[in-house]
């Protein structure tokens, strides 16, 4: 060791001093000096109740001119001695970055992200400055883009794999500094479609009969996803009017069916017939339809219901009746029990709403 | 078993690697040594100098 290191700094301002730990005697060390053919002073009695080292013999402890300790290595470790002996006389930052390739495995899928933090580390003597971070490819990215390493810190960026199109990925991820520049190798991989959902609608025509105008009759739908990816229902479109859902945007799990309820409050008397479009991820079918059909009439109200002739059973008519209740009322006992009671209140529902024509 | 315990102590002192009063960043173990010549050193002697100290042991 001695003669690497001694040779290899000959000419630099560079002393190496021997310690002798074992505290032998000048005889012992003399020999010892002979036998190993030192170059350099051998210090006796240096294990000493005054001072430790706190290290093991055929360690080697390096002190730069200021008397800093810049670290210490075995002794077989010539070449980072010398390095650091170096790194000292001549003081420059030292980038050391791991992992050294981006590997997120064989296989990825559209759409789902990855990610890998490299860890810069400056081992060296001045501030290492990152100046650019860059990816070559648009699905790999990363965080940061510079930053500065103190010397004996480290700082962390992640790179984020993030797969927008199927196919064969590859690159890099260049690293820029003031010390040298990195080029991170992107391990290929294959890049896959995301599974796709398939919309199945078992019922395409709803029949919702004949109602009456204002009133709301209710049908509901199975929506059903047979693929293997999950469906996103993106919206339940009509050009009908009075048409209320249960649910217009949600998701349906692979295998998973979803049922929504489709409220039809007519607004005029008459036929209705349109479509209901259903909107989703479904890549075959993206937008699928339900025929909805039904007709809808005005039935006029029992006039006996509208006790107070307003013409329409309405809200006033409910107060009067609410405070009639179970009392003996020619006006609001409309089956004339002689009492107003539930069936009265039954023919009342019955007619809530509606117009005494 | 006490010079078990001793011995035990002398060699986890004297192995056991950043323990003690060597710290990267902090300044080294000051100490006056001789030489086999009779010379002193210490330290603060070689400052502008980067110095290596070699911890030897011989039988």
């Amino acid at each position: 060791m001695q003669e690497k290191v001694v040779e290899a700094n000959k000419d630099k301002p560079f002393q190496l001093l021997g310690l002798d730990l074992w505290n032998g005697s000048t005889s012992q060390v003399n020999e010892f000096s002979f036998v190993t053919k030192v170059q350099f002073p051998v210090l006796q009695k240096a294990r000493n109740p005054e001072f430790s080292f706190g290290l093991g013999v055929e360690n080697i402890i390096v002190v730069d001119p200021d008397g800093i300790v810049r670290g210490w290595f075995s002794e077989v470790e010539t070449e980072k001695i010398n390095d650091l002996i170096s790194l000292i006389l001549d003081p420059a930052p030292v980038s050391e970055l791991r992992p050294k390739s981006l590997y997120w495995g064989l296989t990825g899928q559209v759409g789902v992200e990855n990610k890998i933090p490299i860890k810069v580390e400056n081992t060296g003597l001045e501030p290492l400055e990152v100046r650019d971070i860059r990816s070559s490819t648009a699905q790999v990215l990363v965080d940061r883009t510079s930053f500065t390493v103190a010397p004996g810190e480290s700082e962390t960026f992640v790179v984020t794999l993030s797969p927008t199109e199927a196919g064969t990925l590859t690159g890099s991820v260049e690293v820029i500094t003031n010390e040298k520049n990195w080029s991170l190798p992107i391990a290929s991989i294959e890049i896959a479609s995301p599974p796709s959902p398939a919309i199945a609608l078992p019922v395409t025509s709803l029949d919702y009969g004949s109602g009456e105008v204002g009133r709301p009759i209710s049908q509901t739908i199975e929506i059903r996803n047979d693929g293997p990816g999950p469906l996103n229902v993106t919206g339940l479109e009509s050009d009908i009017e009075g048409l209320s859902y249960s649910e217009r945007v949600f998701t349906v799990a692979a295998g998973e069916t979803k049922m929504v309820t489709i409220s039809l409050t007519p607004g005029n008397e008459g036929t209705i017939s349109g479509v209901i479009n259903v909107l989703s991820d479904d890549p075959a079918n993206g937008n699928m339809s339900i025929d909805l059909a039904g007709s809808a009439q005005i039935i006029p109200a029992d006039v006996r219901a509208d006790f107070d002739g307003s013409g329409a059973v309405d809200f006033s008519d409910f107060l009067g009746f609410a405070d009639a209740f179970g009392k003996a009322s020619g006006t609001y006992d409309i089956d004339q029990s002689g009492t107003v009671d539930f069936a009265d209140f039954l023919v009342f529902v019955e007619n809530f709403g509606r117009r005494a024509l | 078993m006490k010079r078990m315990t001793i011995v035990l102590l002398l060699v986890l002192a004297t192995a056991l690697p950043g323990i003690g009063q060597t710290e990267k960043g902090a300044p080294v173990v000051n100490f006056t040594l001789q030489d086999v010549n009779g010379n002193f050193h210490s330290p603060n002697q070689h400052k502008g100098k980067v110095l290596a100290l070699y911890l030897l042991g011989h039988d």
